[in-house]
């Protein structure tokens, strides 16, 4: 039986959507975790789009996810190493007399710095299948696109491998230049990364899941998104002075994907 | 790079300065205030210069005693603490200023007698010592500053400390003193180690200063057009 209110949107609408929703997830978060203060920032590209009237599916192939994951580190290294006082030395100057230096001892600093990884690029290809559900609370229609199968890998995890070399590197460099180091610079360096080389596996694994989370991505569910809600009474013809608005209630409401590669949304009404 | 300059003492500078006649010294310690470039005077404190019993009533050089004075500075008052404050010593003996810490910044002292004795950080006079003590390697080009005087300059080669605590230990026995006299530094240029000290000291009757300017970075030339072109003469 034919339906009584019959909406259709070709494939160019239906990426300028889709699109926009997925953009969307763009995103950012920042916080500390393990002894680092961590920022992640998120953005989508867009790639290939179609729509298949097979399994009415939307599908997205080889869009682009930028991430982008700094982190910062600091540290009292008067927690870890020796007081070192330089000693009273004296020595004869003419015309003065016996002049003594005085103890001078070292201030050792805190550091810190704040490493930016590279930017990790994923590719991301995601089918969605078309449903449609009956928010009850809300009174509306909502149209959703649900992942199937989730064939998305941000795998942040492996990049801790180049973060750990990244913040050797700038370790060294720092404590290198602390004046008066130079006896206990070896040792430093070796308690610090004997601590601090496992947390940052640990940060990782927690701003993968801080990432997955952010993203609303489940590997086993998969996500939905929202494609587009619609009142339930649905306004058919404005209000013309001194008519009346004239509305309808959509009583249920269909949506699939045609050969002709449109989105075609279907209702039947009835009297609100 | 440390910073050297006798003109703004700070944790690793220290000011020496000989007494030599009896008296009562009172001298201030004076502070810079964050982004003030003229120093602030502190209070007051004052030195007691007794006169030796015997028949010289001044302490030859080879029997001078230091004294100590730690500059100590108060968070809560903004201003520098003299401790003691009003050390007793002998004609001929040695005081000797320094700040154990950090906080407070740039410190100086100046003071008088009822005499018109002088003495002031900034300006190096006979029987004074600036020492600072180097904690980064490098070349150090210094320069006096003051007066008719100035344009001398010598060097400090710093070296680094290397790993090995004894040895570095070994050489920090032997800061280096360098010479005011007959218009020069003498030697013109000395090597310490990171953490070893230099002494400048004044034999002429002059006032000195020791500094070291920091490095500028070259600069670019910029063009700048001022004003419009002069039209082109007509033929």
């Amino acid at each position: 039986m034919a339906k009584h209110l019959i909406a259709a949107i070709d494939e160019d609408g239906a990426e300028k959507i889709v699109s926009g929703l997925v953009e969307g997830l763009s995103g950012s978060t920042s916080g500390s975790k393990y002894g680092f203060s961590y920022s992640i920032a998120w953005e989508f590209f867009p790639g290939d789009f179609e729509l298949v009237d097979a399994g009415d599916i939307i599908r997205l192939r080889e869009w682009h996810v930028h991430t982008d994951i700094s982190f910062g580190w600091s540290f009292d290294l008067s927690d870890i190493l020796p007081d070192v006082c330089t000693p009273r030395i004296c020595v004869w100057v003419p015309f003065v007399g016996t002049v003594c230096t005085p103890r001078v001892c070292i201030d050792w600093p805190t550091i810190g710095f704040i490493i930016p990884l590279p930017t990790i690029i994923s590719e991301v290809s995601v089918d969605f299948s078309m449903k449609v559900e009956h928010d009850e609370v809300a009174s509306q229609w909502v149209i959703k696109g649900m992942v199937n199968p989730l064939t998305l890998d941000i795998d942040i995890v492996d990049y801790a491998d180049t973060a750990k070399q990244l913040f050797e590197d700038k370790l060294d460099a720092k404590l290198s230049g602390i004046p008066g180091i130079g006896p206990y610079l070896a040792d430093a360096i070796a308690w610090i990364l004997g601590t601090v080389l496992d947390l940052i596996d640990d940060l990782f694994e927690f701003l993968l899941t801080a990432l997955s989370d952010s993203l609303g991505l489940h590997p086993v569910l998969g996500i939905g998104f929202e494609l587009h809600r619609e009142d339930e009474i649905f306004e058919i013809l404005s209000a013309s002075e001194p008519q009346p608005a004239v509305t309808v209630r959509i009583a249920d409401l269909d949506a699939e994907i045609t050969s002709d590669k449109e989105l075609v949304v279907s209702a039947n009404i009835a009297v609100p | 790079m440390d910073r050297v300059d006798n003109r703004k003492l700070d944790k690793y500078d220290a000011y020496l300065c000989r007494f030599a006649r009896p008296g009562v010294y009172r001298y201030r310690i004076n502070y810079l205030s964050e982004g003030m470039e003229e120093f602030q005077a502190g209070p007051e404190y004052e030195i007691v210069v007794e006169a030796c019993k015997g028949k010289e009533p001044t302490k030859k050089p080879k029997e001078a005693k230091q004294h100590d004075i730690q500059v100590v500075y108060d968070a809560k008052l903004c201003y520098f603490h003299a401790k003691p404050a009003r050390p007793e010593i002998m004609a001929g003996d040695l005081v000797l200023w320094h700040k154990p810490n950090k906080e407070g910044g740039a410190f100086s002292v100046s003071g008088l007698s009822k005499d018109g004795d002088t003495f002031d950080s900034r300006r190096l006079g006979y029987a004074t010592v600036y020492m600072h003590t180097f904690l980064r390697s490098g070349t150090y080009n210094y320069t006096n500053t003051h007066g008719r005087g100035g344009g001398k300059s010598g060097t400090v080669e710093v070296v680094p400390m290397g790993k090995d605590r004894a040895k570095w230990l070994e050489r920090l026995k032997k800061p280096a003193v360098v010479n005011y006299v007959k218009g020069a530094f003498t030697p013109s240029k000395v090597e310490i180690v990171e953490g070893g000290a230099v002494m400048w000291t004044v034999q002429d009757d002059v006032n000195i200063s020791v500094v070291v300017e920091p490095t500028r970075r070259p600069g670019k030339i910029v063009k700048v057009a001022i004003g419009r072109a002069k039209p082109a003469k007509s033929q």
